[in-house]
């Protein structure tokens, strides 16, 4: 016998056509296969229905309220680590940068001595731009908006860089040879 | 499904803890049954519902607010349950371990009380014999009268999906039914056959 369309309408919770439904009680005062079937999910179902919600034990706002304040800590001490992370890397850095100084300052003393006092006179150049630049744009009417200055300060501090950049290039290069 | 004043997201979305701990309050129940009634054990639950509430606080601000609050908090719920579910697999949970059970208006006789805690095997071994998806699907039709359309949104699939899915769900529990009936039959008889001291 083919029980399928019965199975299928017995446990679709949809609305049968009346002959669908016509069929199905037919086959069922035949079948016992899907009469068993039919009783136990009717028995089923009606325990899912009748089944309230399970709750919680009491307290459990208080519990959560723990959690919350157990993840901030856990937070906080996270955010430290990577403080402290970026500081010894930062540390790192700077004694690979200048410790190679050091060793070059113990070979040969007054070079080294003369390219920083080059480099000092850079900086120093570089902050009388910035002053003048910072100067002119005082006296520009407060009609440039603050995005403008903010977009000049940028691309000041960029060539900067880049000037920096390629001057430590090149007197690396002549030191090289 | 509670309904909780839009205000009262709205505050907490502005980082108001007091405000969140009232959504708290009104929806640890719902949320605690879905992961009960996903995992099958009351101290999953517990951290898997205190988990939801977590994740829920930390991403609250991406809440849209023109979804039902409850649909969001139990989509995360659901998925956290369902990820937890694969990941454990193989492992045994105890079924004797009971959920905190309202104490009823009415003080029930010892054989009240026995029926309720049988009804709580019962369903959490039928459930039990479904998969993770398929699992959801039924606690989400029948506790929280999700629709198809609801369903399929929050497991990412088609409505007819769903279907199916309930569909063979259903057959499943079905089976698990008769096979507990046909269980209890047998012990039942054993206790009648067996002589008494
Ligand atoms: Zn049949």
């Amino acid at each position: 016998m083919n029980h399928q369309p019965f199975k299928d309408w017995l446990l679709s919770e949809e609305p049968l056509e009346a002959q669908q439904s016509q069929a199905l009680q037919q086959h069922l005062r035949e079948c016992a296969d899907c009469r068993q079937v039919e009783n136990a999910w009717a028995d089923a179902s009606a325990l899912l229905r009748r089944t309230p919600y399970a709750a919680p034990a009491p307290g459990f706002t208080d519990r959560w309220q723990q959690r919350l304040a157990a993840q901030r800590v856990q937070a906080q001490r996270k955010q430290a680590w990577v403080a402290i992370a970026v500081t010894a890397g930062i540390a790192f850095v700077l004694i690979v940068l200048f410790g190679t100084h050091v060793l070059d300052l113990l070979a040969s003393p007054a070079s080294l001595l003369l390219a920083w006092i080059a480099r000092l006179a850079s900086l120093l150049s570089v902050y009388g731009i910035l002053q003048e630049v910072f100067s002119v744009l005082g006296r520009v009417p407060p009609m440039v908006p603050a995005i403008a200055l903010f977009f000049a300060v940028g691309f000041v501090c960029f060539l900067s860089v880049a000037w920096l950049a390629t001057y430590r290039q090149l007197t690396t290069a002549r030191r090289v040879v | 499904m509670i309904q909780i004043e839009p205000d009262l997201i709205l505050q907490a979305q502005k980082g108001n803890s007091e405000a969140f701990t009232t959504i708290v309050e009104a929806y640890q129940r719902p949320v605690f049954n879905l992961c009960y009634r996903m995992l099958g054990d009351p101290d999953e639950a517990e951290d898997a519902a205190q988990e939801t509430f977590l994740r829920a606080y930390n991403k609250l601000r991406g809440y849209d607010p023109t979804r039902a609050f409850s649909t969001w908090l139990l989509s995360i719920a659901a998925h956290y349950c369902i990820d937890q579910l694969r990941k454990r697999r193989l492992t045994l949970v105890s079924m004797d371990a009971m959920p905190y059970l309202d104490p009823p208006d009415t003080n029930p006789g010892p054989e009240a009380a026995f029926h309720i805690k049988e009804d709580q095997r019962r369903i959490q071994v039928m459930l039990k014999a479904l998969g993770p998806q398929d699992r959801a699907a039924v606690v989400l039709y029948y506790w929280y009268d999700f629709s198809y359309e609801e369903i399929a949104q929050q497991l990412e699939t088609t409505v007819s999906a769903v279907k199916s899915r309930l569909h063979r769900a259903r057959l499943s529990l079905a089976q698990t039914w008769s096979e507990q009936e046909s269980q209890r039959l047998t012990t039942e008889g054993k206790r009648h056959e067996s002589p008494a001291f």
